[in-house]
């Protein structure tokens, strides 16, 4: 009956849940020495926020603090994960810029998550538009050791809590894994990484601060 | 004005009138007039006119309300609940809150009547038959209004039923129910086949003032004080059945009084009836499946409270007190009906009768208390801790002769044997634990004789039989569960037990869970709808939720999440277990005598118990446990399989000590009250959680009686039956190919609905990798999901899958 198990599941409304799982998963690898691997690829990306008591989910792992509240977010989980020096968190989006965004605020925040982040230790990649060219960066993945979800749901609160979206999910032992795995590789390859210097600037830039 | 006496009065006009036609003939119209009115009265619906008084008076209050909150709104100012209470029509302003707004007007009250300090008025106050029957009993000395004072009880002794003084409980006869004399507890004395439970009306308190002294007014020999005395009031009593010489109660026995200044603690003693009339099936969960052959929901739950008497204990001794005249309430309710399955309490006892010959022991000296205190409360009138003393006096006299704790339920037999028909060897037994924790037990030599060839005799042959044991365990498995049913229900609804309660009866394996409030208050209602939440319902809520940005969710844990983590083990035993460890450690005890003094050793000790993957709850416990430097000396050659034993019987430990621990333990103590010290202090280092608590198991308004209640528990038992239920869904990675267990795994969800994939920390990456392999597969009707992330306390990390 094992052999029969597929290998995609659809993902529906209930997409932030797999999120989740997968980062928990990765929380409960940190917290008995293993390190985790997260990639995060979103044109827009936000400091989404999960519901642990909401989905129902238990989480009673030493050394996981963020089970003991409600709400945890994605930054809040990606420090736990960096807690391990040897944990790699990747995020890509596209490049902040005005038009980005319908309200600036929106790309303050956004700036705002991708340097916390990167201040602790997540490595943070922007997709340049060529001169020459007109295409955006547009798939969505949310990739770790333990499975990746995958589909048109941005990583933001409307995207994950609120749209119509259609998406799927591949476990690590699944053969589809490897291949969304080497989707984003690929996608990261025609990405910029971004240093925490310039993610500052262009902070500034946008919030006018000196 | 009733109706009725108005009609009354008519007629009396009517004849009046009659009586004056002759001066006046127009009287007749009013004659006619008269009669009209009476008719017309008659007619009329009393009730119906007076309920729709009562409506009107409803809709005026309302109406108010909703003209005040309108003021309020129309003129922009913030409306208080002050505000609102501050148009209440029955209060003063300004005022405390009325007790019944947040409080139902069905709870029935009892009135209280408080006796005036010297010219005052008397007090008058209202509370809740259940407060009276817990708070406020007959027998209870009581600070509650200001001076020490009683609810009056009368002249009584500890073997014969009592009436609590006719003045001081009034009773109505029509506010009253009959109870079989097999509903009452096995032990009560009834007169008759059916008893009356009469609703208490009012009770009156009566003050002591003329019966106690100020310590410097004593005039006979110094009192016994207990070090923890509260007040400086003495009173006298009786400490061979425990009547306080306060002018109501009195006793015949006349030799053994006892000046004390802290009134003896007296707990009341209630018996419940609950009965489903009603039984609407209930969505279980499919771990749960195995544990409850049926939970149903019912709206007609009868429920009988009774207070029939109570318990007064002191220094050690205890009485039990039966009322003549039983009090109470009944009513109708909404509860729900968990029955336990009985193949699984069988599975259970044959697994620990197995597996783990401790517990076996430990449940076994269980049943033996309780057997001797079943055959000889009724029979020869002992208290339940004159039989807890007799059997800790054998188990005393057994450790110290041999030098060893009997280790399995067998050599427990035996030692329980040679005690049969030997009077004077339990009369050595007995002495040797009156001198050694110097506590009067109240037996005389001809009581000794009688009892071992008669009660224990009888219980040890009992206890033999394997059925009685049995049952014993069965009991003890559906009580603890019982306890844990209601703790579960109280965290997911947020109530206490003024709102909900649980019933269970011995012999029985059926466990009501009530609101207790006549016609429901909503929590039964609660529970059913909240027992287990599918993960299709909250994803649909906390869309809602975000959506309309408004903090709406269902509750975290479902009632059988927080049932489980329950079963999974006592953190407390777990943080207890650490201790354990530290203490047998030499190098610890030199480490925390240290920190005692040096803050900066003690922050070592500190971080060295954070690197143990301890969260800083069970830290700051450990912290406090260890800053007690004699519980290394007690505790240092304490085994395992010793520490429920001493647990009961702590002479046992102190026997063992020798002069030089004991003075270490207590340094500078005075050589004759060093034994009381040194016990005090093993009695303190034993709190721990070896087997659960009355505390932690919320043992108030058990039917057990509160003093009684600990004897009747047991964690570790309904730990194993959790274990057995898990282990038949349970998988552990490294046990097989990656493919078997894969297969395994997914049948298991198939056929069960549930899964659990264990491992150790080194093979945590399999477990989850396992555990995402089947994440969102469509199995049955449904997909399999992660619902749990934990690690148990061997270091094992624990998914668990559920179909939602």
């Amino acid at each position: 009956m094992a052999g029969s198990l597929r290998e995609i599941v659809q993902v529906g409304e209930e997409v932030q849940t797999y999120d989740l799982l997968l980062l928990v998963g990765e929380a409960s690898k940190v917290a008995v020495g293993i390190p985790a691997s997260v990639t995060l690829l979103s044109p827009w990306i936000s400091n989404v926020s999960y519901f642990l008591g909401a989905t129902g989910l238990g989480l009673s792992i030493p050394n996981v603090e963020f089970g003991r509240n409600d709400t945890v977010d994605l930054l809040q989980l990606i420090m736990t994960l960096m807690q391990n020096s040897q944990s790699s968190v990747r995020i890509a989006t596209m490049e902040p810029n005005e038009g980005k965004y319908g309200d600036r605020v929106y790309q303050v925040w956004e700036l705002n998550f991708l340097l916390k982040a990167a201040e602790h230790g997540a490595r943070i990649y922007f997709y340049v538009n060529p001169a020459s060219q007109r295409s955006i960066m547009h798939p969505k993945f949310l990739l770790t050791s333990l499975g990746v979800v995958f589909g048109s749901f941005n990583i933001t609160r409307a995207g994950r809590y609120s749209n119509i979206e259609d998406g799927n999910y591949a476990s690590c032992l699944s053969p589809v894994y490897f291949e969304k795995k080497q989707r984003v590789e690929d996608v990261l390859k025609k990405c910029e990484e971004a240093r925490i210097s310039d993610l500052e600037d262009t902070l500034k830039g946008f919030t006018g601060t000196s | 004005m009733s109706i009725k006496e108005i009609v009354q009065r008519c007629d009396e006009l009517i004849l009046l009138i009659a009586s004056k036609l002759n001066e006046d003939s127009s009287l007749t119209n009013a004659i006619a007039t008269l009669s009209e009115l009476k008719k017309t009265l008659k007619d009329s619906d009393e009730d119906a006119l007076q309920q729709a008084l009562r409506d009107r008076e409803k809709v005026r209050k309302a109406q108010e309300i909703v003209d005040l909150v309108e003021k309020r709104r129309a003129n922009r100012t913030l409306a208080y609940i002050d505000d609102i209470i501050a148009v209440h029509p029955e209060l003063k302003y300004p005022m405390k809150i009325p007790t019944k707004l947040f409080e139902s007007e069905r709870v029935k009250k009892t009135l209280v009547i408080c006796p005036a300090a010297t010219h005052g008025k008397e007090r008058v106050d209202e509370i809740s038959i259940d407060e009276m029957m817990s708070q406020l009993f007959p027998g209870l000395l009581t600070h509650r209004y200001g001076r020490l004072m009683k609810v009056p009880v009368g002249g009584w002794s500890p073997r014969y039923r009592v009436s609590p003084a006719g003045v001081s409980v009034i009773t109505d006869e029509n506010d009253a129910f009959d109870i079989d004399r097999d509903e009452l507890p096995p032990d009560y004395p009834a007169g008759s086949q059916r008893e009356k439970v009469y609703v208490p009306q009012e009770m009156k308190l009566k003050g002591v003032e003329d019966y106690a002294r100020p310590k410097y007014q004593l005039e006979e020999t110094e009192p016994i004080e207990p070090e923890e005395a509260e007040s400086e009031t003495y009173l006298r009593f009786c400490t061979r059945c425990g009547a306080i010489h306060d002018g109501d109660e009195s006793c015949s026995c006349g030799s053994a009084y006892l000046t004390y200044a802290t009134p003896p603690k007296t707990y009341p003693l209630i018996w419940n009836v609950v009965r489903m009339k009603d039984e609407q099936p209930m969505v279980s969960d499919p771990l749960f499946l195995r544990m409850f052959e049926k939970v149903a929901f019912g709206h007609k739950v009868e429920v009988m409270k009774v207070l029939h008497g109570f318990e007064r204990s002191y220094m050690g001794q205890l009485w039990r007190v039966r009322y003549d005249k039983l009090f109470g309430e009944s009513f109708q309710t909404d509860g729900i009906l968990f029955r336990v399955s009985t193949s699984l309490i069988s599975q259970s006892y044959q697994k620990i009768k197995v597996e783990d010959p401790i517990l076996l022991r430990d449940l076994k000296l269980l049943c033996y208390i309780s057997t001797l205190d079943e055959v000889a409360g009724p029979s020869f009138g002992l208290t339940f801790n004159q039989s807890l003393a007799v059997v800790k006096s054998i188990l005393l006299r057994a450790i110290t002769s041999t030098g060893r704790v009997p280790i399995t339920a067998e050599e427990l037999d035996r030692v329980l044997e040679q005690f049969v028909d030997r009077p004077d060897e339990l009369r050595h037994a007995l002495g040797d634990l009156s001198s050694t924790n110097q506590l009067n037990l109240g037996l005389r030599d001809q009581d000794v004789d009688r009892l071992s060839s008669g009660p224990l005799k009888e219980a040890v042959r009992r206890v033999r039989d394997e059925a009685c044991f049995e049952a014993f365990v069965s009991d003890i498995f559906v009580h603890s569960l019982k306890h844990y049913i209601q703790t579960s229900a109280m965290v997911l609804l947020g109530v206490d037990e003024k709102d909900i309660r649980c019933h269970f009866r011995r012999g029985t394996r059926e466990i009501l869970v009530y609101d207790n409030l006549p016609e429901g208050n909503g929590c039964a209602e609660t529970l059913r709808k909240l027992a287990r939440i599918p993960l299709s319902e909250r994803i649909q809520t906390l869309r809602k939720s975000v959506e309309k940005d408004i903090p709406v969710a269902l509750p975290a844990r479902d009632f059988y999440s927080i049932l489980e983590e329950f079963l999974t083990g006592c953190r407390a035993n777990q943080v207890d277990s650490v201790y354990w460890g530290l203490i047998r450690d030499p190098k610890t005890a030199e480490l925390v005598e240290r920190s005692s003094a040096d803050d900066e050793t003690r922050q070592e000790v500190l971080q060295e118990l954070r690197s143990r993957n301890l969260d800083e709850f069970s830290i700051s416990y450990l912290d406090a446990l260890l800053r007690y430097g004699s519980h290394y000396t007690i505790l240092k050659s304490v085994r395992d399989e010793e520490l429920f034993l001493f647990r009961l019987a702590p002479e046992a430990l102190l026997s063992r000590l020798t002069l030089d621990e004991k003075k270490k333990i207590s340094p500078g103590m005075d050589p004759k009250d060093l034994d009381k010290s040194v016990l005090g202090k093993i009695q303190d280092s034993l709190e721990m959680c070896i087997d659960g608590c009355p505390v932690c198991l919320l043992a108030s308004f058990c039917d057990m009686g509160v003093l009684s209640v600990r004897y009747l528990v047991s964690r570790r038992v309904l730990e194993t039956a959790y274990r057995l239920i898990r282990d038949n869904v349970l998988i552990t990675v490294g046990s097989e190919p990656r493919e078997a267990l894969l297969q395994k795994a997914t049948e298991l969800l198939e056929t069960q609905g549930t899964l659990y994939v264990r491992g150790s920390y080194g093979d945590a990456k399999d477990v989850l990798e396992l555990g995402f392999r089947l994440l969102g597969q469509p199995i049955r009707d449904g997909r399999a999901y992660l619902n749990n992330f934990s690690c148990d306390p061997d270091n094992r990390f624990i998914l668990k899958m559920e179909v939602s």
